[in-house]
Protein backbone atom coordinates (compact mmCIF):
# COMPACT_ATOMS: atom_id res chain seq x y z
CA UNK A 1 0.00 0.00 0.00
CA UNK A 2 1.69 3.51 -0.86
CA UNK A 3 1.40 6.39 1.62
CA UNK A 4 -1.02 8.10 -0.85
CA UNK A 5 -3.59 5.20 -0.52
CA UNK A 6 -3.15 4.78 3.07
CA UNK A 7 -4.09 8.47 4.18
CA UNK A 8 -7.07 7.92 1.30
CA UNK A 9 -8.33 5.09 3.25
CA UNK A 10 -7.64 7.02 6.71
CA UNK A 11 -8.89 10.04 5.42
CA UNK A 12 -11.87 7.84 4.12
CA UNK A 13 -13.04 6.91 7.86
CA UNK A 14 -16.01 10.01 7.05
CA UNK A 15 -17.45 10.16 3.75
CA UNK A 16 -16.29 13.04 1.67
CA UNK A 17 -15.56 13.96 -1.87
CA UNK A 18 -12.63 14.48 -4.00
CA UNK A 19 -11.95 18.47 -2.74
CA UNK A 20 -12.64 17.70 0.78
CA UNK A 21 -10.30 14.76 0.73
CA UNK A 22 -7.46 16.49 -0.39
CA UNK A 23 -7.91 18.94 2.54
CA UNK A 24 -8.63 16.23 5.14
CA UNK A 25 -5.21 14.61 4.27
CA UNK A 26 -3.94 18.00 4.50
CA UNK A 27 -5.16 18.00 8.05
CA UNK A 28 -4.54 14.66 9.17
CA UNK A 29 -0.33 15.20 8.58
CA UNK A 30 -0.57 18.68 9.74
CA UNK A 31 0.26 19.86 6.43
CA UNK A 32 3.62 17.68 6.12
CA UNK A 33 1.38 15.39 3.22
CA UNK A 34 -0.36 17.89 0.33
CA UNK A 35 -1.93 15.49 -2.14
CA UNK A 36 -2.23 16.40 -5.55
CA UNK A 37 -5.49 16.00 -7.32
CA UNK A 38 -3.98 13.56 -9.66
CA UNK A 39 -2.47 11.28 -7.41
CA UNK A 40 -6.07 11.37 -5.58
CA UNK A 41 -8.16 10.29 -8.45
CA UNK A 42 -5.84 7.75 -9.76
CA UNK A 43 -5.89 6.06 -6.13
CA UNK A 44 -9.74 6.52 -5.66
CA UNK A 45 -10.27 4.60 -9.22
CA UNK A 46 -7.92 1.85 -8.17
CA UNK A 47 -9.01 1.51 -4.81
CA UNK A 48 -13.07 1.75 -6.01
CA UNK A 49 -11.86 -1.12 -8.48
CA UNK A 50 -10.49 -2.87 -5.44
CA UNK A 51 -13.64 -2.90 -3.85
CA UNK A 52 -11.63 -0.58 -0.89
CA UNK A 53 -13.84 2.02 -1.40
CA UNK A 54 -17.41 2.61 -2.65
CA UNK A 55 -19.19 5.92 -4.14
CA UNK A 56 -22.11 6.44 -1.67
CA UNK A 57 -23.68 9.44 -3.67
CA UNK A 58 -22.76 10.37 -7.18
CA UNK A 59 -25.18 13.46 -8.88
CA UNK A 60 -23.11 13.48 -11.78
CA UNK A 61 -21.50 16.75 -10.66
CA UNK A 62 -19.61 14.84 -7.36
CA UNK A 63 -18.97 12.09 -6.25
CA UNK A 64 -19.21 10.98 -2.75
CA UNK A 65 -16.97 8.15 -1.46
CA UNK A 66 -16.80 5.91 1.45
CA UNK A 67 -14.59 3.28 2.81
CA UNK A 68 -15.63 -0.47 2.55
CA UNK A 69 -14.95 -3.27 5.05
CA UNK A 70 -12.28 -4.50 2.98
CA UNK A 71 -10.96 -1.48 3.01
CA UNK A 72 -10.95 -0.80 6.91
CA UNK A 73 -9.39 -4.49 6.69
CA UNK A 74 -6.56 -3.75 4.46
CA UNK A 75 -6.13 -0.28 6.46
CA UNK A 76 -5.95 -2.22 9.48
CA UNK A 77 -3.08 -5.06 8.01
CA UNK A 78 -1.15 -2.23 6.77
CA UNK A 79 -1.29 0.10 10.53
CA UNK A 80 0.09 -3.23 11.76
CA UNK A 81 2.80 -3.70 9.47
CA UNK A 82 3.90 -0.06 10.03
CA UNK A 83 3.56 -0.46 13.81
CA UNK A 84 5.78 -3.64 13.35
CA UNK A 85 8.64 -2.10 11.22
CA UNK A 86 8.34 0.94 13.74
CA UNK A 87 8.70 -1.30 16.80
CA UNK A 88 11.51 -2.92 14.78
CA UNK A 89 13.68 -0.07 13.59
CA UNK A 90 13.45 1.72 17.44
CA UNK A 91 16.81 -0.31 17.71
CA UNK A 92 18.36 2.07 15.35
CA UNK A 93 16.00 5.42 15.38
CA UNK A 94 14.52 4.89 18.78
CA UNK A 95 16.37 7.93 20.28
CA UNK B 1 -2.31 37.99 -38.15
CA UNK B 2 -4.10 34.60 -37.23
CA UNK B 3 -4.28 33.79 -33.70
CA UNK B 4 -3.99 30.27 -34.21
CA UNK B 5 -1.12 28.86 -34.76
CA UNK B 6 -0.15 24.68 -35.74
CA UNK B 7 2.68 23.24 -35.02
CA UNK B 8 3.53 19.64 -35.52
CA UNK B 9 4.42 17.70 -32.03
CA UNK B 10 7.42 15.35 -32.75
CA UNK B 11 7.47 15.12 -28.91
CA UNK B 12 4.96 12.39 -27.88
CA UNK B 13 2.91 13.17 -25.13
CA UNK B 14 4.01 9.73 -22.96
CA UNK B 15 7.41 11.36 -23.16
CA UNK B 16 6.24 13.48 -20.32
CA UNK B 17 9.06 15.82 -18.51
CA UNK B 18 10.50 17.19 -22.62
CA UNK B 19 6.68 17.47 -23.74
CA UNK B 20 5.62 19.00 -20.90
CA UNK B 21 8.69 21.88 -20.92
CA UNK B 22 8.18 22.26 -24.74
CA UNK B 23 4.58 23.18 -23.87
CA UNK B 24 6.11 25.86 -21.44
CA UNK B 25 8.42 27.06 -23.62
CA UNK B 26 5.95 27.34 -26.23
CA UNK B 27 4.01 29.83 -23.82
CA UNK B 28 7.21 32.17 -23.10
CA UNK B 29 6.64 32.43 -26.91
CA UNK B 30 3.15 33.91 -26.75
CA UNK B 31 1.63 30.70 -27.51
CA UNK B 32 -0.99 28.63 -25.88
CA UNK B 33 -1.84 25.04 -26.57
CA UNK B 34 -5.59 24.74 -27.52
CA UNK B 35 -5.70 21.57 -28.93
CA UNK B 36 -3.49 18.40 -29.12
CA UNK B 37 -3.97 16.16 -32.59
CA UNK B 38 -2.43 12.84 -33.67
CA UNK B 39 0.61 14.78 -35.27
CA UNK B 40 -0.12 18.51 -34.41
CA UNK B 41 -0.56 21.21 -31.71
CA UNK B 42 -2.60 23.87 -32.05
CA UNK B 43 -1.61 26.77 -30.23
CA UNK B 44 -3.08 30.06 -30.00
CA UNK B 45 -1.34 32.71 -30.14
CA UNK B 46 -1.84 35.35 -27.24
CA UNK B 47 0.34 37.53 -24.39
CA UNK B 48 3.94 36.12 -23.30
CA UNK B 49 2.58 34.70 -20.12
CA UNK B 50 5.24 31.20 -18.57
CA UNK B 51 2.60 28.58 -18.07
CA UNK B 52 3.44 25.37 -16.45
CA UNK B 53 2.03 22.43 -18.22
CA UNK B 54 1.21 18.73 -17.21
CA UNK B 55 0.70 15.30 -18.54
CA UNK B 56 -2.41 13.15 -16.50
CA UNK B 57 -3.48 9.88 -17.46
CA UNK B 58 -6.82 9.09 -17.20
CA UNK B 59 -7.59 6.06 -15.42
CA UNK B 60 -11.31 6.38 -14.95
CA UNK B 61 -13.12 4.24 -16.08
CA UNK B 62 -15.16 6.33 -18.72
CA UNK B 63 -13.39 7.52 -22.37
CA UNK B 64 -13.11 11.09 -20.68
CA UNK B 65 -11.84 12.51 -17.28
CA UNK B 66 -15.24 12.55 -15.31
CA UNK B 67 -16.46 16.07 -14.70
CA UNK B 68 -16.08 15.73 -11.11
CA UNK B 69 -12.41 15.54 -11.39
CA UNK B 70 -11.97 18.03 -13.75
CA UNK B 71 -13.64 20.45 -11.44
CA UNK B 72 -11.44 19.59 -8.37
CA UNK B 73 -8.71 19.95 -10.79
CA UNK B 74 -9.71 23.45 -12.18
CA UNK B 75 -10.18 24.17 -7.96
CA UNK B 76 -6.56 23.18 -7.38
CA UNK B 77 -5.38 25.32 -10.16
CA UNK B 78 -5.10 23.40 -13.52
CA UNK B 79 -7.44 23.65 -16.26
CA UNK B 80 -8.12 21.15 -18.66
CA UNK B 81 -7.05 21.65 -22.12
CA UNK B 82 -7.67 18.34 -24.27
CA UNK B 83 -7.11 14.99 -24.23
CA UNK B 84 -5.19 12.74 -27.19
CA UNK B 85 -6.16 9.06 -26.47
CA UNK B 86 -5.85 8.68 -22.66
CA UNK B 87 -3.74 11.60 -22.26
CA UNK B 88 -4.89 14.84 -20.78
CA UNK B 89 -2.99 18.03 -20.80
CA UNK B 90 -3.37 20.36 -17.73
CA UNK B 91 -2.52 24.05 -17.61
CA UNK B 92 -1.29 26.33 -14.51
CA UNK B 93 -0.17 29.91 -14.03
CA UNK B 94 4.01 29.65 -13.59
CA UNK B 95 3.65 31.07 -10.56
CA UNK B 96 0.59 29.88 -8.53
CA UNK B 97 0.94 27.89 -5.57
CA UNK B 98 -1.06 25.15 -6.74
CA UNK B 99 -0.40 21.70 -5.54
CA UNK B 100 1.56 19.33 -8.13
CA UNK B 101 -0.49 17.43 -10.05
CA UNK B 102 0.76 14.22 -9.41
CA UNK B 103 2.84 13.95 -5.71
CA UNK B 104 3.22 10.56 -5.25
CA UNK B 105 6.45 9.52 -7.37
CA UNK B 106 5.10 5.76 -6.55
CA UNK B 107 1.70 6.22 -7.59
CA UNK B 108 2.09 8.06 -10.88
CA UNK B 109 4.88 5.29 -11.82
CA UNK B 110 1.71 2.50 -11.48
CA UNK B 111 -0.33 4.68 -13.83
CA UNK B 112 2.27 4.94 -16.26
CA UNK B 113 2.97 1.63 -16.10
CA UNK B 114 -0.60 0.95 -16.73
CA UNK B 115 -0.86 3.29 -19.63
CA UNK B 116 1.94 1.73 -21.24
CA UNK B 117 1.00 -1.83 -20.95
CA UNK B 118 -2.54 -0.82 -22.89
CA UNK B 119 -0.55 1.29 -25.49
CA UNK B 120 2.26 -1.54 -25.82
CA UNK B 121 0.59 -2.28 -29.21
CA UNK B 122 0.42 1.37 -30.57
CA UNK B 123 4.03 1.44 -29.52
CA UNK B 124 4.99 -2.12 -31.54
CA UNK B 125 2.58 -2.55 -34.15
CA UNK B 126 3.77 0.01 -36.82
CA UNK B 127 7.90 -1.63 -36.46
CA UNK B 128 6.21 -4.92 -36.24
CA UNK B 129 4.25 -4.70 -39.11
CA UNK B 130 7.10 -2.96 -41.50
CA UNK B 131 9.25 -5.37 -40.38
CA UNK B 132 7.07 -8.11 -41.59
CA UNK B 133 5.75 -6.00 -44.55
CA UNK B 134 9.85 -5.85 -45.17
CA UNK B 135 10.55 -9.77 -45.28
CA UNK B 136 7.60 -9.90 -47.73
CA UNK B 137 9.44 -8.16 -50.02
CA UNK B 138 13.04 -9.19 -48.95
CA UNK B 139 12.99 -10.96 -52.64
CA UNK B 140 14.75 -7.56 -53.46
CA UNK B 141 17.95 -8.30 -51.95
CA UNK B 142 18.41 -11.83 -54.35
CA UNK B 143 19.72 -10.39 -57.34
CA UNK B 144 19.44 -6.90 -55.72
CA UNK B 145 21.01 -4.82 -58.74
CA UNK B 146 19.32 -6.43 -61.47
CA UNK B 147 15.62 -5.84 -59.72
CA UNK B 148 16.74 -2.06 -58.52
CA UNK B 149 17.06 -1.62 -62.61
CA UNK B 150 14.16 -3.75 -63.51
CA UNK B 151 11.34 -2.99 -61.07
CA UNK B 152 10.61 0.09 -59.70
CA UNK B 153 8.53 -1.70 -56.83
CA UNK B 154 12.33 -2.89 -55.50
CA UNK B 155 13.25 1.02 -54.76
CA UNK B 156 10.13 0.93 -52.60
CA UNK B 157 11.38 -2.22 -50.63
CA UNK B 158 14.56 -1.18 -50.75
CA UNK B 159 13.29 2.57 -49.30
CA UNK B 160 10.85 0.33 -46.90
CA UNK B 161 14.08 -1.61 -45.67
CA UNK B 162 16.75 0.90 -45.19
CA UNK B 163 14.85 4.13 -44.33
CA UNK B 164 11.66 3.55 -43.42
CA UNK B 165 11.63 0.64 -40.48
CA UNK B 166 14.65 1.56 -39.61
CA UNK B 167 13.07 5.42 -38.76
CA UNK B 168 10.11 3.56 -36.90
CA UNK B 169 12.25 1.57 -34.80
CA UNK B 170 14.48 4.10 -33.59
CA UNK B 171 11.28 6.54 -32.58
CA UNK B 172 9.53 3.79 -31.09
CA UNK B 173 12.82 2.82 -29.08
CA UNK B 174 13.45 6.43 -27.93
CA UNK B 175 9.65 7.05 -26.71
CA UNK B 176 10.15 3.42 -25.13
CA UNK B 177 13.67 4.89 -23.41
CA UNK B 178 11.95 7.79 -22.27
CA UNK B 179 9.26 6.13 -20.91
CA UNK B 180 11.25 3.64 -18.68
CA UNK B 181 13.49 5.92 -17.51
CA UNK B 182 10.67 7.83 -16.16
CA UNK B 183 9.64 4.78 -14.56
CA UNK B 184 12.97 4.17 -13.08
CA UNK B 185 13.41 7.78 -11.91
CA UNK B 186 9.50 7.44 -9.97
CA UNK B 187 10.37 3.80 -8.67
CA UNK B 188 13.32 4.73 -7.13
CA UNK B 189 11.32 8.16 -5.44
CA UNK B 190 12.06 10.78 -7.79
CA UNK B 191 9.54 12.96 -9.12
CA UNK B 192 9.20 13.86 -13.10
CA UNK B 193 11.16 16.67 -14.47
CA UNK B 194 8.81 19.20 -15.81
CA UNK B 195 11.87 21.11 -17.33
CA UNK B 196 14.00 18.41 -18.97
CA UNK B 197 15.80 19.17 -22.20
CA UNK B 198 13.25 18.67 -25.22
CA UNK B 199 15.62 20.44 -27.67
CA UNK B 200 17.40 16.85 -28.04
CA UNK B 201 14.56 14.49 -28.69
CA UNK B 202 12.58 17.29 -30.61
CA UNK B 203 15.51 17.78 -33.38
CA UNK B 204 16.04 13.72 -33.39
CA UNK B 205 12.41 13.42 -33.90
CA UNK B 206 12.30 15.99 -36.24
CA UNK B 207 15.64 14.51 -38.23
CA UNK B 208 14.20 11.38 -37.97
CA UNK B 209 10.76 12.55 -39.82
CA UNK B 210 12.50 14.94 -42.33
CA UNK B 211 14.51 11.86 -43.69
CA UNK B 212 11.95 9.92 -44.04
CA UNK B 213 9.17 12.25 -45.47
CA UNK B 214 12.48 13.79 -47.87
CA UNK B 215 13.48 9.89 -48.53
CA UNK B 216 9.85 9.50 -49.34
CA UNK B 217 8.56 11.89 -51.58
CA UNK B 218 12.87 11.35 -53.65
CA UNK B 219 11.35 7.72 -54.39
CA UNK B 220 8.10 8.94 -55.53
CA UNK B 221 9.68 11.37 -57.67
CA UNK B 222 11.86 9.20 -59.22
CA UNK B 223 8.97 6.50 -59.87
CA UNK B 224 7.04 9.43 -61.62
CA UNK B 225 9.60 10.36 -63.52
CA UNK B 226 10.91 6.89 -64.88
CA UNK B 227 7.14 6.41 -65.73
CA UNK B 228 6.65 9.25 -67.72
CA UNK B 229 9.66 9.00 -69.70
CA UNK B 230 9.50 5.33 -70.69
CA UNK B 231 9.15 5.44 -74.37
CA UNK B 232 7.62 2.32 -75.57
CA UNK B 233 7.30 1.76 -79.71
CA UNK B 234 7.25 -1.12 -82.43
CA UNK B 235 10.40 -1.57 -83.65
CA UNK B 236 9.04 -1.06 -87.67
CA UNK B 237 7.93 1.97 -87.16
CA UNK B 238 9.66 3.49 -83.80
CA UNK B 239 12.66 5.63 -84.69
CA UNK B 240 15.49 3.31 -84.04
CA UNK B 241 19.28 4.10 -82.48
CA UNK B 242 21.43 3.75 -84.76
CA UNK B 243 24.07 2.30 -82.33
CA UNK B 244 21.54 -1.01 -81.66
CA UNK B 245 21.48 -3.80 -83.47
CA UNK B 246 18.96 -5.77 -85.65
CA UNK B 247 18.22 -9.29 -85.82
CA UNK B 248 19.43 -9.10 -89.63
CA UNK B 249 22.82 -8.11 -88.41
CA UNK B 250 23.03 -11.85 -87.29
CA UNK B 251 20.69 -13.81 -89.58
CA UNK B 252 21.84 -12.56 -92.44
CA UNK B 253 19.53 -13.79 -95.61
CA UNK B 254 17.93 -11.65 -97.55
CA UNK B 255 14.72 -12.97 -97.33
CA UNK B 256 14.71 -12.61 -93.65
CA UNK B 257 11.10 -10.88 -92.78
CA UNK B 258 9.37 -9.45 -89.81
CA UNK B 259 7.20 -11.51 -87.98
CA UNK B 260 4.03 -10.12 -86.79
CA UNK B 261 1.59 -11.65 -84.44
CA UNK B 262 -1.54 -10.73 -83.28
CA UNK B 263 -1.04 -11.86 -79.67
CA UNK B 264 0.50 -9.55 -77.33
CA UNK B 265 -0.38 -6.23 -78.93
CA UNK B 266 -1.65 -3.61 -76.24
CA UNK B 267 -4.29 -1.44 -76.70
CA UNK B 268 -1.48 1.19 -77.86
CA UNK B 269 -1.17 -1.62 -80.52
CA UNK B 270 2.28 -2.05 -79.24
CA UNK B 271 3.97 -5.17 -80.81
CA UNK B 272 5.42 -6.40 -78.23
CA UNK B 273 7.46 -9.15 -80.30
CA UNK B 274 9.11 -6.22 -82.42
CA UNK B 275 9.78 -3.68 -79.49
CA UNK B 276 11.94 -0.94 -78.86
CA UNK B 277 11.82 0.56 -74.83
CA UNK B 278 14.10 2.88 -73.55
CA UNK B 279 13.56 4.10 -70.00
CA UNK B 280 15.45 6.06 -67.15
CA UNK B 281 16.82 4.91 -63.66
CA UNK B 282 18.66 6.54 -60.63
CA UNK B 283 21.02 3.94 -61.24
CA UNK B 284 21.43 3.90 -64.90
CA UNK B 285 21.31 6.66 -67.61
CA UNK B 286 19.43 5.08 -70.03
CA UNK B 287 17.89 1.08 -70.09
CA UNK B 288 17.04 -0.17 -73.55
CA UNK B 289 15.31 -3.68 -73.82
CA UNK B 290 14.99 -4.59 -77.63
CA UNK B 291 12.69 -7.79 -78.90
CA UNK B 292 12.74 -8.83 -82.45
CA UNK B 293 11.31 -11.71 -84.29
CA UNK B 294 11.72 -12.73 -87.95
CA UNK B 295 10.51 -14.89 -90.24
CA UNK B 296 12.18 -16.63 -93.54
CA UNK B 297 9.15 -18.40 -95.60
CA UNK B 298 10.07 -21.65 -96.75
CA UNK B 299 12.95 -22.31 -94.89
CA UNK B 300 12.52 -24.98 -91.93
CA UNK B 301 13.96 -25.35 -88.72
CA UNK B 302 17.19 -27.48 -88.80
CA UNK B 303 16.55 -30.59 -86.71
CA UNK B 304 12.78 -28.84 -86.14
CA UNK B 305 14.19 -29.25 -82.00
CA UNK B 306 12.91 -25.27 -82.20
CA UNK B 307 9.16 -26.31 -82.38
CA UNK B 308 7.15 -29.43 -81.60
CA UNK B 309 5.93 -29.64 -85.25
CA UNK B 310 9.93 -30.43 -87.37
CA UNK B 311 8.33 -28.85 -90.22
CA UNK B 312 7.15 -25.24 -88.97
CA UNK B 313 9.23 -22.12 -90.57
CA UNK B 314 12.13 -20.71 -89.04
CA UNK B 315 11.50 -18.18 -87.19
CA UNK B 316 14.16 -16.57 -85.24
CA UNK B 317 14.26 -14.11 -82.45
CA UNK B 318 16.50 -11.47 -80.84
CA UNK B 319 15.91 -9.66 -77.60
CA UNK B 320 18.37 -8.13 -75.43
CA UNK B 321 18.88 -4.70 -72.91
CA UNK B 322 21.54 -2.45 -72.76
CA UNK B 323 22.57 -0.67 -69.34
CA UNK B 324 24.24 2.58 -69.26
CA UNK B 325 24.80 2.66 -65.68
CA UNK B 326 25.75 5.75 -63.42
CA UNK B 327 28.15 3.90 -60.98
CA UNK B 328 30.74 1.31 -61.43
CA UNK B 329 28.40 -1.36 -60.69
CA UNK B 330 28.99 -3.27 -63.72
CA UNK B 331 30.32 -6.89 -62.22
CA UNK B 332 27.52 -6.71 -60.01
CA UNK B 333 24.82 -6.41 -62.26
CA UNK B 334 26.49 -9.10 -64.43
CA UNK B 335 26.78 -11.98 -61.51
CA UNK B 336 22.99 -11.21 -60.99
CA UNK B 337 22.26 -11.60 -64.56
CA UNK B 338 23.93 -14.94 -64.78
CA UNK B 339 22.55 -16.02 -61.74
CA UNK B 340 18.81 -15.07 -62.89
CA UNK B 341 19.76 -17.22 -65.79
CA UNK B 342 20.81 -20.49 -63.83
CA UNK B 343 17.61 -19.81 -62.12
CA UNK B 344 15.23 -19.54 -65.55
CA UNK B 345 16.99 -22.67 -66.97
CA UNK B 346 16.52 -25.05 -63.48
CA UNK B 347 12.81 -23.79 -62.63
CA UNK B 348 12.54 -24.43 -67.09
CA UNK B 349 10.66 -27.70 -68.22
CA UNK B 350 14.68 -29.85 -68.55
CA UNK B 351 15.42 -28.55 -65.13
CA UNK B 352 19.29 -28.81 -66.60
CA UNK B 353 21.50 -26.23 -65.48
CA UNK B 354 22.91 -23.73 -68.02
CA UNK B 355 26.54 -23.80 -69.15
CA UNK B 356 28.21 -20.47 -68.97
CA UNK B 357 31.62 -19.85 -70.34
CA UNK B 358 33.34 -17.23 -69.51
CA UNK B 359 34.79 -16.14 -72.60
CA UNK B 360 38.77 -14.31 -73.52
CA UNK B 361 37.38 -10.91 -75.86
CA UNK B 362 39.74 -7.96 -75.66
CA UNK B 363 36.72 -5.65 -76.56
CA UNK B 364 35.00 -6.64 -73.08
CA UNK B 365 35.95 -6.68 -69.92
CA UNK B 366 33.58 -9.34 -69.12
CA UNK B 367 31.97 -11.97 -71.46
CA UNK B 368 29.56 -15.02 -70.51
CA UNK B 369 28.34 -17.26 -73.43
CA UNK B 370 25.41 -19.79 -72.36
CA UNK B 371 24.89 -22.26 -74.85
CA UNK B 372 20.81 -22.43 -75.16
CA UNK B 373 20.45 -24.75 -78.18
CA UNK B 374 19.03 -23.35 -80.86
CA UNK B 375 20.78 -19.92 -79.70
CA UNK B 376 22.86 -18.47 -77.25
CA UNK B 377 22.73 -15.73 -74.26
CA UNK B 378 25.10 -13.31 -74.21
CA UNK B 379 25.97 -11.54 -71.24
CA UNK B 380 29.05 -8.55 -71.39
CA UNK B 381 30.87 -5.69 -69.83
CA UNK B 382 32.98 -2.79 -70.68
CA UNK B 383 33.35 0.13 -68.52
CA UNK B 384 29.81 0.96 -66.96
CA UNK B 385 27.68 -0.47 -70.25
CA UNK B 386 26.49 -4.22 -69.70
CA UNK B 387 24.53 -6.37 -72.27
CA UNK B 388 21.91 -9.10 -71.78
CA UNK B 389 21.29 -10.59 -74.93
CA UNK B 390 19.39 -13.71 -75.77
CA UNK B 391 19.24 -14.86 -79.53
CA UNK B 392 17.32 -17.90 -81.02
CA UNK B 393 18.41 -18.89 -84.07
CA UNK B 394 20.52 -21.03 -86.55
CA UNK B 395 23.38 -18.59 -86.70
CA UNK B 396 26.82 -18.76 -85.66
CA UNK B 397 28.06 -17.78 -82.08
CA UNK B 398 30.87 -15.77 -84.25
CA UNK B 399 28.35 -14.28 -85.41
CA UNK B 400 26.45 -13.47 -82.59
CA UNK B 401 29.32 -12.14 -80.27
CA UNK B 402 30.85 -10.24 -83.56
CA UNK B 403 27.01 -7.92 -83.72
CA UNK B 404 27.51 -7.39 -79.91
CA UNK B 405 31.03 -6.71 -80.39
CA UNK B 406 29.92 -4.04 -82.67
CA UNK B 407 27.16 -2.53 -81.17
CA UNK B 408 29.57 -2.02 -78.30
CA UNK B 409 32.23 -0.42 -80.61
CA UNK B 410 29.36 2.07 -81.96
CA UNK B 411 28.29 2.81 -78.17
CA UNK B 412 31.59 3.72 -76.39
Amino acid sequence: MTEAMYYVLLALTQQAHGYKLMREITDLTHGRLNMGPGTLYGVLARMEKDKLITVEEDDGRRKVYSITDNGKEAFRKEYRRLQNMVRDGAILGGD
Amino acid sequence: MSRTVLKIRYIDPRQIGEFESWLSHMSKQGLHLKSLGSISAEFDRGEVVEHKYRVDFNTSQYEVFPQEQLEVYRESGWEFIDMFSDIGIFRGAKNAKAPELHTDPDELAYEIRKISRKNTSRNIVPPLLSIALGLRFSWVFDQMMLNLLNYVSSWISLWHFFVSTPILIAISISKTITLQKNLHALRAGTAIDHNVDWKKPLLFAKCAWIAYFVSLLAIIGCLIYSLATVKTMSLSTAYIDEHLIRLADIDKSPLLERFESNQGYSSRSVDYGNMYKCRWSPFAQSIISVSERGIIPGRKWLGGEASEDSTATYSPELSYTIYQLRFSWSEILLRDMLKEEKRICYSGEQGIPPLIKPAEQAEYDHLYISDNEPGYSVFASNGKTVVSLYYRGEASLDLVIEAVTEMFARLS
